[in-house]
């Protein structure tokens, strides 16, 4: 199980998160919702170790897993937010070289990445290199570098941004499939509709700090709100959306 | 009514935005010329280039000012003693036509000098010179005209080669002025500059029009892949015509005799400007026919390639507006430094870290110009070596010749470290920091062996061809020695770490570069092999030891600094002159 614990972080003299605590545990997959600037990225970077909190603790099955960050790292598999990958190396090549730094035997690692290329559909573009790969394209490469070598953690942030529709539909069912197969997945998002379909609790965010905590079905229930969308906008307290976008139109006017 | 007030206003507005386009894209794509898509990596590529420019700079003005003496000696008339007037007057004519061949001779290198500069740093801002796709694809939703666009980049690109141009030659006319016109008074002093400064110009305009006519026909006929190669080769190109003429300089710094003959030299450029020269200050000479053919052959290769630059850029740009319509086609075959990498993976062969870590490198090396332009100078800088060697050393080829592999590949090394630090792929470190260990000797070893894997094959082929199977083992061995000493200098994953303002110490260090380069080359020859073996061994047993300060991991300002790397501000600009 992994828990994260009274987690805080600044840059400078900005609070990015407060006091964010939580538990993902295998089998389930764990939503990561807020607007923009909530503190999502930032909580999944704790988490993957690429960034220290400033205050807090983030435990694996109870112990402190910063202590032993190599052994750490190795049991978790990322999507990053934003596709920055190495853009003169083609698709097969940045994943071979995920595959080796990960330690993935030499020999299944090839046929693995043809499979990942083939069931991905962009097994048609692996003699280009990646800077000349579209948005979604590059997202397909990122989400098969981080279960490459079958990790034990899956953290995801904003995983499907830019994917066509059938693509999303094979990933979202994916990531529940990873889950089933009794591994820990937190996937940040703010696409609603998404983590309704894939998480099964969320952890809402608003301002760096933790809004709503339960499962989905709960959260709609003692809200008595329809949808997903409704809680999420009673609990982030939007203002008026017309009204925003009314002022939008004048703004563009102006 | 409020239709038609509507539509006067949007043809208004679309007239006021033309007028501003023209000045916002000016400056944007002037500004191109000085921006890369790395901000950082540019920074150093510039420094590289001043580093060349000052280096050639001062031995120019040098030479001039060691040859305007023996100049002024000449033009002296020496009134105290009185041989016969017969003699005086034969003595003098001697004189003027000895003065005359000289002013030539200078203008002739002040003519070849502003070529090759300017030539160089048209080579260095290549991607710039004419349109590519993604121009297209920012300025064509852009309710612009296609003669704004082409006009504003010619525009810019005339603004830039008259601001090098000038840079580079306005103080040596001042000074050519000067020196040549003191015994002539105000009207040569006035001619002498004028004339200097227009053929010198004219020398920069012609090769700087060629490299934007070949830019342009490579960005219709070809794609991004050949004007990448004929880019990196041309600045190669440059750069060693740069240093072999100041070598040359070096070598011969005066010479005697008439350059202009017309069936010899009339083939040169140089010929042509020193003609116009000649033409433009009233000389006897400039007066002469074949002296007003050859300049009018100068003026009218000017004109020809200026034009062929303007007709090359429109077909540019309109050749990559109907691309940007059409998907990409599909890619040749990418660079893949198969040779390299196999023999880097020799030198690795378990250690999945480190292979990882030189394929990375060796790859990106392969197809990325950002790193290939320092390793480009660096190997100039050895080939420049060479030779001057030979130039020196008359007598002794054959030692020369065995100092060639170890030469280029010292210097082709020193380049190839300095690409290292080109952050090109900066924004995708956190692929070896969040996928493998922060700290690992596999790191170090897999950089060893890209340096190994780079430069040993090479190095060893010549080496073979030139001393035999001996030679070429011993230009292996003291390449592993240089691969293992190198590698102590670098404690970060190659092209990922970004740029520290003032970190190229070249100032500071030249001397350490310079004894490295003796050291690495006629030292390795002179001692024998066993010594390079233990020199390789204990540099081995150094890189153990040291207790490494490395790690993937970005620092905490890198991390912030992450989004800001790529700008191409094509899209800010219009989007600027759209909104005013
Ligand atoms: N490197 C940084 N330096 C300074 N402040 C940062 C940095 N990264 C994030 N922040 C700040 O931390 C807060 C949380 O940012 P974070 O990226 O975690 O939000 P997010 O929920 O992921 O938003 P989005 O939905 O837009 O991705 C924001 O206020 C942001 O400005
Ligand atoms: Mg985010």
């Amino acid at each position: 199980m992994l828990a994260i614990d009274r987690l805080t972080r600044h840059y400078g003299a900005l609070v990015a998160i407060q006091d964010v605590s939580f538990e993902a545990r295998p089998g389930e997959v764990l939503g990561l919702l807020g607007p923009n600037g909530s503190g999502k990225s930032t909580t999944v970077k704790i988490l993957t170790g690429l960034l220290r909190p400033t205050s807090g603790a983030v435990r694996l099955d109870g112990a402190d897993a910063l202590a032993d960050l190599q052994h750490y790292k190795s049991m978790i598999g990322y999507v990053p937010e934003e596709p920055h990958l190495y853009s003169y190396l083609t698709g097969p090549e940045y994943l071979r070289l995920v595959g080796r730094l990960r330690g993935v035997p030499e020999r299944a690692l090839d046929d693995k990445i043809d499979r990942f290329l083939q069931l991905l559909d962009i097994y048609d573009d692996r003699y280009q290199t990646l800077s000349s790969y579209s948005k979604g394209m590059r997202q397909k490469v990122l989400i098969a570098a981080a279960v490459l070598h079958n990790p034990r953690i899956v953290i995801l942030d904003e995983a499907f941004s830019g994917l066509d529709v059938s693509a999303a539909r094979v990933l979202k069912t994916f990531v529940r499939a990873i889950a089933d197969d009794g591994k820990i997945v937190v996937f940040s998002s703010h696409v609603l509709e998404v983590v309704e379909q894939v998480c099964s609790r969320v952890v809402i965010l608003k301002d760096g700090r933790i809004v709503g905590h339960d499962s989905v079905a709960r959260l709609r229930a003692t809200l008595q709100l329809p949808t997903l969308d409704a809680v999420f906008a009673s609990l982030v307290k939007e203002d008026d959306v017309d009204s925003r976008s009314r002022r939008l139109i004048e703004a563009m006017r102006a | 009514m409020i239709a038609r007030l509507k539509a006067s206003r949007d043809r208004y507005v679309g007239r006021a935005f033309q007028a501003t386009g023209f000045g916002v894209l000016f400056r944007t794509f002037f500004a191109q010329l000085f921006t890369s898509e790395t901000v950082t990596s540019d920074v150093q590529l510039r420094q590289a280039m001043m580093w060349v420019l000052a280096f050639i700079l001062t031995p120019c003005l040098l030479i001039l000012i060691q040859v305007f003496p023996l100049f002024q000696l000449l033009v002296i008339r020496i009134g105290r003693i009185h041989p016969p007037p017969g003699v005086i007057v034969r003595a003098t004519a001697v004189r003027n036509l000895m003065a005359e061949d000289m002013l030539e001779w200078a203008i002739q290198v002040l003519v070849g000098y502003s070529m090759v500069t300017v030539g160089l740093v048209a080579v260095f801002v290549w991607d710039a010179l004419s349109f590519d796709r993604r121009d297209a694809m920012v300025l064509g939703p852009m309710p612009l005209r296609g003669s704004t666009i082409i006009t504003s980049k010619l525009a810019a690109l005339t603004a830039f080669l008259l601001g090098s141009s000038a840079a580079v030659n306005l103080l040596n006319a001042v000074v050519f002025g000067l020196e040549t016109s003191d015994q002539f008074g105000a009207r040569a002093l006035v001619l002498h500059f004028v004339g200097c400064l227009v053929v010198t110009c004219a020398g920069a305009t012609l090769v700087f029009g060629a490299i934007v006519m070949i830019r342009g026909t490579i960005a219709v006929i070809g794609g991004p892949r050949l004007a990448a190669a004929a880019g990196s080769l041309l600045q190669f190109a440059f750069v060693v015509a740069l240093l072999a003429f100041v070598i040359g300089l070096f070598a011969s710094p005066t010479r005697r005799g008439r350059l202009v003959i017309p069936t010899l030299t009339s083939w040169s450029p140089t010929t042509w400007f020193v003609a116009w020269f000649e033409v433009l200050r009233g000389s006897d000479r400039g007066s002469w026919p074949e002296f007003v053919a050859l300049a009018r052959r100068g003026m009218g290769a000017v004109a020809m390639v200026v034009g062929g630059a303007v007709l090359a850029s429109i077909a540019a740009f309109q050749r990559q507006m109907q691309l940007a319509l059409t998907p990409s086609a599909s890619p040749g075959p990418l660079g893949r430094a198969r040779v390299s990498r196999a023999v880097a993976t020799l030198f690795v062969p378990r250690d999945h870290i480190a292979r990882a870590t030189s394929d990375f490198i060796l790859t990106t090396i392969a197809r990325s110009r950002a790193q290939q332009a320092p390793i480009a100078i660096g190997a100039a800088v050895g080939l420049a070596l060479v030779v001057l060697g030979f130039v020196r050393e008359r007598g002794e080829i054959a030692a020369m010749l065995l100092v060639v592999p170890l030469l280029l590949a010292y210097w082709t090394a020193i380049g190839l470290r300095a690409s290292f630090f080109v952050p090109s792929e900066l924004a995708a470190s956190w692929t070896f920091h969040a996928n493998a260990p922060d700290r690992s000797l596999s790191y170090r070893r897999g950089i060893r062996a890209s340096i190994f894997g780079f430069l040993a094959p090479g190095a060893a082929l010549v080496a073979l061809a030139i001393g035999g199977a001996g030679h070429a083992v011993r230009v292996a061995l003291v390449v592993v020695a240089l691969a293992n000493l190198l590698v102590l200098t670098i404690d970060f994953v190659p092209f990922t770490r970004a740029y520290e303002p003032g970190h190229a110490k070249l100032k500071t260090r030249w001397p350490l570069y310079a004894f490295g380069s003796y050291a690495f080359s006629y030292g390795a020859l002179k001692i024998p092999i066993l010594y390079v073996v233990l020199g390789v061994l204990a540099l081995e047993l150094i890189g153990r030891r040291t207790p490494s300060r490395w790690s993937t991991a970005p620092r905490e300002e890198d991390f912030n600094s992450l989004s800001a790397v790529t700008v191409l501000d094509l899209t800010g600009g219009a989007r600027a002159a759209l909104t005013r």
